[in-house]
């Protein structure tokens, strides 16, 4: 049993990373908000591992990753929402990716989404990566790099939208954390 | 899937790699392609806030504010209201329940010590 103070201070550490990846895997915000505070109970209810810092991330992702897996089974026979959802008006090359973003996110397998939400989202090293998801760095680097590929074939039309607007990513070389 | 531009990847996630490798990669026309592809993807993941879609936010701050100025307004002037009929009562006495008179001459006189 992990001590509360303990508990929260990792929990302050990883908090915007862990919303992150668990808003984008339930795709919308409230439902994240509400499985980071289950990881937040889950890690309150286990021992934390004495690990080096790569593997307590990849231990605390594992865990955030089973909350979003249980989740997404339970709401798997809802609906989702669609472009029709978005007002007419709003419909910016913005919102475009938004809502086709989300669409081509479910059409990944469970890893494949996790992998790469954990890399661009969450801003997770292959190592951590690999960790959080029982994989070898190399089967992350491959996964990965699929991922992106299978994205940016469904994507096309949304991403062409996007290259002619101003863009600012948070960081290429590393996702911030 | 062109293996060699996995290097891509490797670039992009900040991990190992060979500079040749993506000289050679980003010397292919496609290969620009996928960088900037990539680039603009990674930049969707990030900044999509989830929440937005099908919900635009546009006007609740306005509504808010409007609430707020609204119900403080409201509590301005019913504190004046109230204030002003409690200082117009306050300036006339209330009527007297009943008189009691007393006549100071009929009293007896002290009987000294």
């Amino acid at each position: 049993m992990t001590s509360v103070a303990d508990a929260e201070s990792l929990f302050a550490q990883y908090h915007d990373r862990l919303l992150r990846y668990l808003s984008r895997a339930a795709g919308e915000r409230e439902a994240g908000r509400d499985l980071t505070q289950e990881v937040f109970l889950r890690v309150s209810r286990t021992a934390i591992p004495a690990s080096p810092e790569n593997q307590l991330a990849g231990w605390l992702f594992r865990i955030a990753r089973n909350v979003a897996l249980d989740h997404l089974r339970q709401r798997r026979r809802r609906p989702e929402t669609d472009l029709a959802s978005v007002p007419e008006g709003t419909k910016d090359a913005h919102q475009e990716m938004a809502v086709a973003l989300k669409q081509a996110l479910a059409t990944l397998s469970d890893l494949d989404r996790d992998v790469f939400l954990f890399r661009e989202v969450s801003g997770l090293s292959r190592e951590e990566i690999a960790t959080a998801c029982d994989l070898t760095p190399d089967a992350v680097r491959s996964r990965l790099h699929r991922a992106r590929l299978e994205l940016r074939g469904r994507l096309a039309a949304p991403i062409e939208a996007l290259r002619q607007q101003h863009i600012r990513p948070r960081g290429t070389a590393r996702a911030p954390r | 899937m062109n293996p060699n531009h996995e290097v891509i990847s490797d670039f992009l996630d900040g991990e190992a790699f060979e500079p040749r490798v993506l000289g050679e990669a980003l010397a292919d026309p496609a290969g620009r392609d996928l960088l900037i592809d990539f680039v603009v993807l990674r930049y969707a993941a990030q900044t999509d806030d989830p929440v937005m879609v099908g919900h635009p936010p546009a006007r609740r701050p306005l509504n808010r504010f409007l609430l707020t100025a609204a119900a403080v307004l409201v509590a301005l002037v019913g504190g004046y209201q109230l204030g002003h009929q409690q200082s117009e009562e306050r300036s006339t006495p209330p009527a007297p329940n009943r008189v009691v008179s007393v006549d100071w001459q009929s009293l007896p006189e002290e009987s000294p010590k």
